[in-house]
């Protein structure tokens, strides 16, 4: 799921006007596998069904990588018989209808385990999760949980945002150190050049 | 699940389909009050009544069903030539969630990914996410058709892509009864949707003179 740079792949454009990035996470290209799919949900519940067990809450998933996430926990729920609501936040209001800021149905009473694919310096896990206690008055839950915590080595202090987290405690799969980042280190570690397949448009 | 979503068993389909069109009509519409049109239309316009989706295909045991009733159509079809999921942004992907995992519950792989709105404005500037199968044909996922506007832009882009379509796939169309087409030149691709227009009450009134109570819609509006 990363896009290296390398001969063939060049360097992307990045958001700051004028800038490249030399890789990027493409999360759905993992989120959207169905053995990755799988996985992702036992291996959410295999840390949260103690949790769960105790005091029962209900996801929210950021717009628009966190509902693939969410429907593999809760594809994973229904198979192990644990009741689970799901709602997304979105990044901005529908533009039409009832201009809402939430699709689903958020449940009153369970506080909310905020999702998503990263956690990093962009800021939409933490948008999102003002939003729902300012706009849904609801409780978040003492978890975030993401798949990668994009800190690890190399990234400079400013780039790795954990202050935004501060106020509950970040569940990840995976830093940054888990993966490599350059075509060269992928090569070293592997024995062969990163294969990034499929069609890309 | 006892049984494999394709076999024999106790799944009802018709049950299944009347239990999904129940939800959908009981919670998945807002209303406008009688002489209060509170929705607006893209275009600026006011609306009395429209479908929100994202309540059903979060739920866990309509997506379970809905993607049993997927697999109920198309499992010969994905026997005899494999094919991907596309799920349009962003209602199509939840539905193609579901139904990849139903399938992979049974140990039957199915490749998603979706299809933007609009390409991203950075990094690889893609239209489509997740890993796309160049030679695996396509069915193209959204969870609702409207004025099929979304299915006809979408097959567009993904036959002008190179993928072959095979089939569309919608758990309603709220404007037409189906049976529904796609036309990509002079080739008809047939669309698939579980419920019609004439399957919910769609307006308030309807739905009081139907139901013998007001609505409950149960969607989060802030």
């Amino acid at each position: 799921m990363i896009y290296r740079v390398d001969e063939t792949h060049p360097p992307i454009p990045s958001k700051k006007p004028g800038g490249t990035y030399h890789w990027q996470l493409y999360s759905r290209r993992a989120t959207l596998n169905p053995f990755f799919a799988f996985r992702l949900g036992l291996l959410f519940w295999d840390h949260f069904l103690p949790i769960y067990r105790k005091q029962p809450f209900q996801v929210c998933a950021c717009d628009p990588s966190g509902p693939p996430i969410a429907c593999a926990i809760s594809a994973r729920a229904t198979q192990l018989r644990i009741p689970l609501n799901v709602f997304v936040a979105r990044r901005e209001p529908k533009s039409f209808g009832t201009d809402n800021w939430f699709d689903g149905h958020a449940m009153r009473s369970l506080p909310v385990l905020m999702v998503d694919d990263a956690a990093g310096s962009a800021p939409f896990l933490q948008a999102g999760s003002i939003r729902v206690q300012q706009k849904l008055g609801l409780p978040l839950h003492r978890n975030y949980f993401v798949l990668v915590n994009k800190v690890g080595r190399g990234f400079s202090k400013e780039a790795q945002h954990t202050e935004n987290y501060l106020d509950n405690e970040l569940v990840a799969l995976f830093t940054m150190n888990n993966f490599c980042r350059s075509a060269a280190e992928f090569e070293e570690r592997y024995g062969h050049k990163p294969n990034w397949t499929g069609l890309v448009r | 699940m006892a049984t494999s979503p394709t076999g024999p068993g106790w799944f009802d389909e018709n049950a299944a389909i009347e239990w999904c069109r129940g939800f959908i009509d009981h919670h998945c519409i807002f209303r406008s009050p009688p002489g209060q049109a509170l929705l607006t239309t893209r275009d600026g316009g006011r609306e009395l009544w429209q479908f929100y989706f994202p309540i059903a295909a979060f739920n866990q045991r309509f997506a379970q069903t809905v993607g049993m009733l997927f697999w109920r159509r198309y499992a010969k079809q994905f026997r005899e030539r494999p094919f991907q999921l596309c799920g349009c942004e962003s209602g199509g992907v939840p539905v193609t969630c579901a139904i990849q995992q139903v399938a992979i519950a049974y140990g039957i792989p199915v490749n998603v990914f979706e299809a933007k709105k609009k390409p991203k404005d950075y990094g690889i500037k893609n239209w489509l996410e997740g890993v796309v199968a160049k030679d695996v044909p396509v069915v193209l996922v959204d969870d609702v058709i409207g004025g099929q506007h979304t299915l006809n832009r979408n097959a567009k882009r993904l036959t002008e892509f190179g993928l072959e379509l095979v089939g569309a796939f919608a758990i309603a169309s709220c404007k037409r009864q189906p049976p529904l087409e796609l036309e990509l030149g002079s080739r008809k691709i047939e669309v698939q949707a579980l419920l019609g227009p004439q399957d919910f009450a769609r307006t308030h009134d309807r739905y009081v003179a139907k139901y013998r109570r007001l609505p409950q819609f149960q969607g989060t509006v802030v």
